[in-house]
């Protein structure tokens, strides 16, 4: 891992560690604002090595799944910031951040030499197609983060030590969850959506029912039946179930396409490990 | 509503309840699962033999009754998208309203149906398929990918250039044991291998280089003869270097039109002339065990994949010699059964390697067999006789006919004019490479090479099967191509019935238009199978529909998620 990556790593892991701090003695205000300033720290340099690794290799660096992973801990560390700037609760914060460092830590495994950037991905549709992708799979990963915080508090009741003060953390907690799903499904939407514009224009088909693309649309219709749930019903536990089971998918969709037998029928598999 | 229809207004409300597009949105994607983990026989290698291979016969029969071998296609499926249709067009019509913070739902669930509409369209009226061209030649027809035949494209296309651009490639040095260096060459390089004791210069570096080569007289007695033969067919004209006794698998007789075979034979050195086969006939060649089977290209005859485990048979089920001024040009249905499935094989006189069936569902299996379609139908043998005279025997039109040659006076061979300019009693063969005015994938370098005292000059190029020189006991040399494609693009003419015409270039990522068809650069093939285009081609009348409608939905969910909140929270202000 590359100097930058590696200060990335520590900014993420020392934010998550001061705002579990915060999270535990929630009187000591400099837990808060440092945690949240090198968590800034973080997302700036993370960005840097984006900016830097597009501009030397001249095409957006989203053609593997190294360059894709530390985009996606960037995204969870945009979505928390902003999170956490609006809403401040226990530990789903925390939790972001050290999640953001276990993305980039799991990149490691898929460093590996750059290849040169094929036909297919010479596309005016790659960088945005990609980036909406990993903005929504950033803030869905946070949703489901601060799902699985609520399914945890409400099933055995940590984290709530007296009634008035454990229903303010589960409200925020709720809040959490509703504000990056709202962020996560647009940008899944419009992600899927380019998609479907450049598969057109290359393979001819904006659909073909490859299993990459039905992963993406189960993805989907998930994320979509998560929103028209929390609409109709009010049971947090299965708001927060439902939201893991999308979350899930959203993980298999980009990681587990080489467990499937059809992966060998699929054509998106450019950054398939 | 008025009061008289709340009947109706009940049923539109049950219809449409968010509770139900839950449970529906959960159920689609539950089914849609299925049909990743089940082999799909509409995906590229889900052909009936591969998935009775995979699940056995009974698990098979089972899936087909159920359709779980095409789920996206299956009655079920669809039903399942009409029911979330059927919920989404209630859910609008219950909650139909022009306010501003309700615009993001219309336009999103307004933009669901159009989608789901548009993908109707397409599939009762549109139609994708392929066309293969090589440089020069012109189709009006396509090959339909739904039903895989020819059908008419209402224009014709005539690719006038294919290009194909690779990334730079990569020379390899390696040694026993010591190590292995990899560099990119570049004119004037040195490269020092303390290692092998050797050194090596780059003299000259063509990228994107042109192959020249030129035939030298060679050592008599060692090195077989050429002939050298000007040949000028309708269609141009072309010098061809022809090898006494160069005969190889029937593949290598296949010209660039599938219709032309010229070969040379010197009785001085090699006799035989019975092993020109002039009748259509179809090859079975295996690859690894190099065992050869052929039978004549006739309906109904039937043949056995040679050295195949387990056994394998197949009959010809279709000659589509109609074809001759189409996409792929002439070709047979073939039929393989092994192991009591069956399954269909297209093979294609003029482009052995291509195989449609990666696009299509057709089943196809043993890949170490290889079919090669000969179709000659003018076949030029040129014997040296053992007096040193030329003969040209030729079969047209099911006759052979004997005439003398004597060089530079033409003959007329049927269609095909024949002059003889040399010939040589020894030949080799050197090459060399110069820059092409365009990209051709190519890269060659002369290289200076001094190891163990001696010093070596030669050049290498990324053509082939990357052919390495072994310069000495330590130092093994290789020339690798870059397997990276940088870009590849068709340069076509488009022409109408009424004879007006256009010039378009089609690329990856950049298709044409033209008479509602879209023309993509889908793919191509290696020289090596008889390099060619192959373009897609695609009428969706209902893609602007599928366009509007998935821009409705993006445009809903941000208004909804980003827009909406705000107008909320104003109203809710006192």
């Amino acid at each position: 891992m590359s100097f930058v990556l590696s200060l990335t790593l520590a900014m993420y892991v020392m934010s998550g560690m001061l705002s579990l701090a915060h999270s535990v003695r929630r009187r000591v205000r400099l837990f808060r604002v440092s945690a949240l300033a090198v968590l800034a720290v973080g997302v700036v340099v993370n960005l840097l090595w984006v900016m830097t690794r597009w501009q030397s290799a001249g095409f957006p660096p989203f053609a593997e799944l190294y360059g894709c992973l530390v985009l996606l801990a960037l995204c969870v560390g945009v979505v928390s910031l902003s999170l956490e700037l609006l809403v401040d609760v226990r530990f789903v914060g925390a939790l972001s951040s050290l999640a953001a460092a276990g993305v980039l830590v799991f990149s490691v495994r898929y460093l590996g030499e750059t290849r040169p950037l094929p036909p297919a991905l010479q596309s005016p549709y790659f960088a945005p197609h990609v980036l909406s992708y990993f903005i929504a799979y950033g803030a869905l990963s946070v949703a489901g983060l601060a799902s699985l915080v609520l399914l945890v508090a409400r099933l055995f009741g940590v984290g709530a030590p007296s009634a008035d003060e454990g229903r303010r953390f589960l409200e925020g907690v709720e809040a959490w969850i509703d504000r990056s799903a709202q962020i996560g499904l647009p940008f899944l939407t419009l992600g899927l959506i380019l998609g479907g514009f450049w598969a057109q224009a290359a393979y001819t088909d904006y659909w073909s029912w490859d299993p990459k693309e039905v992963w993406a649309l189960i993805t989907w219709l998930l994320v979509v039946a998560w929103f028209h749930l929390r609409m109709s019903s009010r049971r947090p536990v299965l708001h927060a179930a439902l939201m893991l089971v999308a979350v899930a998918a959203l993980y298999f969709t980009l990681l587990g396409m080489g467990l499937l037998p059809t992966a060998e029928q699929s054509v998106h598999t450019y950054t398939q490990p | 509503m008025p009061r008289s229809n709340s009947l109706l207004r009940s049923l539109v409300e049950l219809a449409g309840s968010i509770r139900l597009g839950v449970v529906l949105l959960v159920a689609l994607a539950a089914s849609s699962v299925l049909g990743t983990v089940i082999l799909q026989s509409t995906l590229p290698g889900g052909d009936a033999l591969s998935l009775t291979d995979r699940y056995g016969e009974t698990t098979c029969r089972l899936f087909e009754a159920l359709h779980l071998t095409d789920v996206f296609h299956a009655w079920w499926y669809v039903a399942l998208m009409g029911l979330v249709a059927l919920n989404v067009l209630c859910a609008t019509i219950a909650r139909f309203s022009v306010r501003l913070e309700k615009l993001g739902f219309l336009a999103a669930h307004l933009g669901v149906l159009l989608v789901l509409v548009a993908g109707a369209i397409y599939v009762r009226f549109g139609d994708k398929g392929l066309i293969v061209l090589r440089e020069g030649e012109t189709a009006d027809k396509y090959f339909s990918r739904r039903d895989r035949f020819y059908h008419d494209l209402g224009f014709s296309v005539t690719l006038k250039r294919f290009r194909i651009a690779h990334y730079p490639g990569q020379m390899v040095f390696v040694g026993p044991q010591e190590g292995t260096v990899s560099v990119r060459p570049r004119a004037g390089r040195e490269v020092s291998l303390p290692w092998a004791d050797a050194r090596v210069r780059f003299e000259r570096v063509v990228e994107d280089a042109r192959y020249l080569v030129e035939v030298l007289p060679g050592r008599p007695g060692e090195d077989a003869g050429a002939a050298h033969m000007k040949i000028e067919t309708a269609d141009g004209t072309a010098e061809v270097w022809r090898f006494a006794g160069e005969d190889g698998p029937a593949e290598s007789l296949v010209t660039s039109d599938g219709r032309l075979a010229v070969l040379f034979d010197d009785e001085r050195t090699r006799g035989g002339t019975d092993r020109v086969p002039a009748e259509p006939r179809l090859y079975l060649i295996n690859r690894s065990t190099r065992e050869a089977a052929s039978v004549p290209a006739r309906v109904d005859e039937t043949f056995k994949l040679p050295g195949v485990d387990p056994p394998a048979s197949g009959r010809i089920v279709a000659i589509l010699d109609d074809a001759d001024n189409t996409t792929l040009g002439p070709g047979l249905r073939l039929e393989i059964r092994s192991e009591g499935s069956t399954g269909l094989r297209h093979v294609f006189a003029k482009h052995p390697g291509f195989n449609p069936e990666r696009f299509t569902a057709l089943p196809v299996r043993s890949p170490q067999v290889r079919f090669v379609y000969y179709r000659p139908r003018v076949v030029l043998h040129l014997v040296r006789t053992p007096d040193a005279a030329c003969v040209l025997r030729s079969h047209v039109d099911g006759a052979w006919e004997t005439q003398t040659l004597s060089p530079n006076t033409p003959v007329e061979a049927g269609p095909v004019k024949v002059t003889l300019l040399e010939v040589l009693d020894a030949a080799r063969v050197e090459e060399r490479y110069e820059p092409a005015a365009e990209p051709t994938g190519l890269d060659a370098a002369l290289l200076s090479v001094s190891a163990d005292g001696e010093r070596y000059d030669f050049w290498m190029a990324t053509a082939g099967d990357g052919k390495a020189v072994k310069v000495s006991e330590r130092l093994t040399i290789g020339y690798v191509a870059s397997m990276h494609v940088r870009d590849y693009q068709s340069e076509v003419t488009l022409t109408d019935v009424d004879g007006a015409s256009l010039e378009r270039s089609v690329h990856v990522n950049r298709p044409a238009w033209h008479r509602g068809w879209q023309i993509f650069q889908e793919g191509y093939f290696p020289a090596a199978a008889g390099s060619g285009s192959q373009l897609a081609v695609s009428r969706d009348p209902g893609l602007l529909a599928a366009y509007v409608g998935l821009v409705m939905i993006a445009a809903g969910v941000f208004y909804a998620c980003f827009i909406k909140p705000v107008i909320v929270k104003r109203k809710q202000r006192p």
